[in-house]
């Protein structure tokens, strides 16, 4: 019985040690930024977007706070009105306000996470293949010339995601273009401006 | 705390005093559309610039866009947006049309609430009738040069998008020069209306959305 506890615990701690080291990341590597960095203050971006074969179109700001190291994400309209504002930090993104006129949880939930993508800090990232790394959430990151995002890719039954990021302007990507899987909504984003 | 209270209410009623004398004296909205009225009756078509700046204040941005604009007497109009992006709105025979990237959306005015607000909403801040406009309490203050005119919306669909929108026009030629709307927190857009001609014809092809 002894003998039999014995190697239980060994196999056990054996076990369990190499859960937690292949849970374990190799430290971020430094190469790697999120797309739209903290760099910037501020990048506008036009936006197209298809939802169920309907098109709408707005305006996106991305406004970083280096101060508190946070993000503001706003959604207007080209006239100018906000239709809804996103709040980020540490990783965790949230809706800060949003206008009557845009008050589906399901859009707000859904934007909030495509922009996560772009804000994220990567945190602690694998080499998977030459130049794609996968983090702890098990989203893909191909890098491009520069070692800047190109591509982003999370599989998921419903809702999974590709992220396809282009010519890259003063430190963010001129062109985002956001294609779900198992709903109908895709997204363009078209830089108009980056202070 | 009583001391407080008061200064308090000291400390409004001198914005409000200095905020109105700024604007000028108060009118009565009989009084300004009737001058409007004769003052404009011989205008057909309006065309101008126009450049439109979002203030978030907050956020400390501001996002300018620019583009031109065409009106006429029928109540048809082009707002058509140039920089830094293309965007196009037509109003014309009913219709209210919304084009960009290769994209064109039209709504029926007649049978869709929405779009018959927003286009009365734009068709009288250009025309500068907005004032008689139901849906407003409207306060107004002429001053040296120009009228101003503050419009609260009284009704819940704008009340939710809107807090306030502050008119000015000119009284050289009776035009809107700024709109200038307040939203529920302290943003803001400013409108104003550059280059302005009067009376120039157009083409009825300007007033649909390609």
């Amino acid at each position: 019985m002894r003998v039999f506890l014995t190697i239980f615990l060994l196999l056990s701690s054996i076990t369990f040690s190499s859960c937690s080291s292949a849970k374990k990341f190799a430290p971020a590597n430094k190469e790697i930024q999120q797309p739209l960095t903290g760099g910037n203050k501020s990048a506008l971006y036009k936006a197209k977007m298809k939802v169920f074969g309907n098109f709408f179109s707005g305006l996106v700001l991305f406004k970083y706070n280096k101060e508190n190291n946070d993000y503001n994400v706003v959604l207007l309209t080209e006239v100018g009105l906000t239709l809804c504002e996103f709040y980020c930090v540490n990783n965790q993104i949230e809706v800060k306000k949003a206008s009557s006129l845009f008050q589906s949880k399901m859009a707000q939930k859904t934007l909030a996470e495509d922009f996560g993508y772009l804000i994220y800090e990567l945190g602690a990232v694998k080499k998977v293949a030459e130049g794609v790394y996968k983090n702890s959430d098990k989203v893909k990151y191909t890098l491009g010339t520069e070692a800047k995002v190109q591509r982003i890719r999370k599989r998921r039954l419903i809702n999974g995601i590709i992220v396809d990021l282009e010519k890259y302007k003063q430190g963010v990507p001129s062109s985002i273009k956001f294609k779900h899987r198992g709903i109908k909504f895709n997204m363009e984003l078209s830089l108009l401006k980056v202070s | 705390m009583i001391k407080r209270f008061v200064l308090g209410i000291f400390v409004l009623l001198i914005s409000g005093i200095a905020m109105a004398q700024q604007d000028g004296k108060p009118i009565t909205v009989e009084e300004l559309q009737k001058v409007m009225k004769e003052k404009t009756a011989g205008v057909n078509t309006i065309s101008c610039d126009f450049i439109q700046d979002k203030h978030m204040e907050y956020l400390e941005t501001i996002i300018t866009s620019k583009g031109k604009l065409f009106f006429d007497t029928k109540n048809r109009l082009r707002w058509e947006y140039k920089e830094p992006f293309e965007y196009l709105i037509t109003i014309n025979n009913g219709q209210f049309s919304i084009s960009t990237d290769g994209e064109t959306n039209n709504y029926d005015i007649e049978s869709n609430q929405m779009f018959s607000k927003i286009s009365e909403l734009i068709i009288s801040s250009v025309n500068g009738t907005i004032f008689t406009d139901t849906n407003f309490d409207v306060k107004a203050f002429e001053g040296e040069n120009q009228y101003v005119i503050y419009l609260e919306p009284n009704i819940a669909e704008l009340k939710e998008v809107l807090k306030k929108i502050k008119m000015q026009i000119a009284k050289k030629d009776f035009s809107v020069d700024k709109v200038t709307m307040y939203e529920m927190d302290d943003n803001y857009t400013e409108i104003s209306f550059i280059n302005k001609k009067f009376n120039e014809s157009f083409s009825n092809d300007i007033f649909t959305a390609k």
